[in-house]
């Protein structure tokens, strides 16, 4: 072959072979803009849905929904715990608001099978008993005051059954839920608990019980 | 040639291996190991997991599936010029997303996931070995 044509040759082809690899590059950055532009604006607005994960206090009509990301193991979250039990009477029972457990178990893995117990005694309709339960006798974080043995041991102590719910937490099937919680709670904003969504408003960190009853006479009566 | 094909194969492999582990975490089948080298568990359980609502580690299980697929049919000569555009196009793919999760681990989250950073690294080999393989493919015609 003769030594122009080859050369001549040659240089095409490592020309062809630029515009491939530039090309390329452009487009794949262009299609992973596009996708990450269609994640951050569109997709929260398609899959944002009423939540139908996490336990519900109060009546479904109530007009104020108060959710709370919370983590069993957190002392502040303790405090709000009471706080709502303090509303409950004027405002919950009587049907002006309810209120949406949502887990956030960041603290430690104590904190992921508390939050795994309280659905299992949720499955026996006492899930706020023994939520309430989990607060009053927290005992410092990450020491095994939430071990899997005090756990179930909690569970006989307000009365639930313990044969089911043993299992239950044996077979860790809540442990999606808890995950999913807290991927939520992240998507949405949130970094420490408590956090509240007061009908959609967020707020972190304690409210006091006039703090609390301000936000929920604050919401439109239906 | 076949060295090349080699080492992406097996890139490809262990990508494979790590997104399957990342899915099935995020997933929930059990917690991850993380050696105490970053915060695993922020990144994964993160909003920047899913994309689109599919988790991040599944769409990089498909890719390294891919991967393998054009990089086995380049070695076996069949439909190689395609194979090997294909393969450059979905490592560059891999790439920019990578870059970007890197970026959103370091400045958004400040968490890094060792085995994300890991991926990020085997891609990054996969697609520069890619442009190796379109520049010998094409002055191999010459």
């Amino acid at each position: 072959m003769p030594k122009a044509a080859s050369r001549q040759q040659r240089s095409r082809a490592r020309r062809n072979y630029t515009l491939w690899i530039i090309g390329g590059s452009i487009m794949a950055v262009v299609v992973v803009g596009a996708l990450i532009f269609l994640n951050t604006n569109l997709w929260p607005r398609l899959s944002r849905s009423i939540p139908t994960t996490g336990r519900v206090w109060g009546q479904a009509h109530a007009p104020a929904t108060i959710e709370v990301f919370s983590d069993f193991q957190c002392p502040v979250c303790a405090r709000a715990d009471a706080v709502l039990h303090r509303l409950a009477p004027q405002y919950i029972d009587t049907g002006k608001a309810k209120v949406i457990y949502r887990h956030f178990a960041f603290i430690g893995p104590e904190s992921n099978w508390a939050a795994q117990a309280a659905e299992c005694a949720g499955e026996q309709q006492r899930f706020w008993d023994y939520a309430q339960y989990l607060f009053t006798h927290q005992g410092g974080e990450n020491v095994g005051a939430f071990a899997v043995n005090n756990l179930k041991r909690f569970a006989g102590q307000i009365g639930l059954e313990t044969t089911a719910f043993n299992a239950c937490l044996d077979s860790n099937r809540h442990a999606a839920i808890v995950q999913q919680d807290k991927q939520e709670g992240r998507g949405r904003g949130v970094e420490a608990t408590p956090t509240f969504f007061i009908n959609g408003q967020r707020i972190v960190g304690l409210l006091s019980p006039d703090q609390l009853a301000t936000f929920i006479e604050r919401q439109p009566s239906p | 040639m076949a060295a090349r094909l080699a080492i992406i194969m097996i890139a490809a492999a262990i990508g494979l291996m790590i997104s399957l582990y990342l899915l099935s975490v995020h997933w929930g089948w059990w917690q991850i190991v993380c050696l105490d080298l970053g915060d695993c568990e922020v990144v994964n359980m993160s909003s920047y997991a899913e994309l689109l609502g599919i988790p991040v580690a599944l769409l990089g299980a498909f890719t390294y599936v891919s991967l393998l697929v054009t990089a086995m049919l380049s070695w076996r000569q069949f439909y190689e010029d395609l194979a090997s555009l294909v393969q450059f196009f979905l490592a560059a793919v891999g790439v920019a997303f990578s870059a970007y999760l890197t970026y959103i681990e370091i400045f958004v989250l400040r968490a890094i996931c060792p085995w994300c950073v890991l991926s990020a690294l085997l891609i990054t080999l996969i697609a520069g070995l890619s442009m190796r393989q379109l520049r010998a493919m094409e002055t191999d015609k010459a």
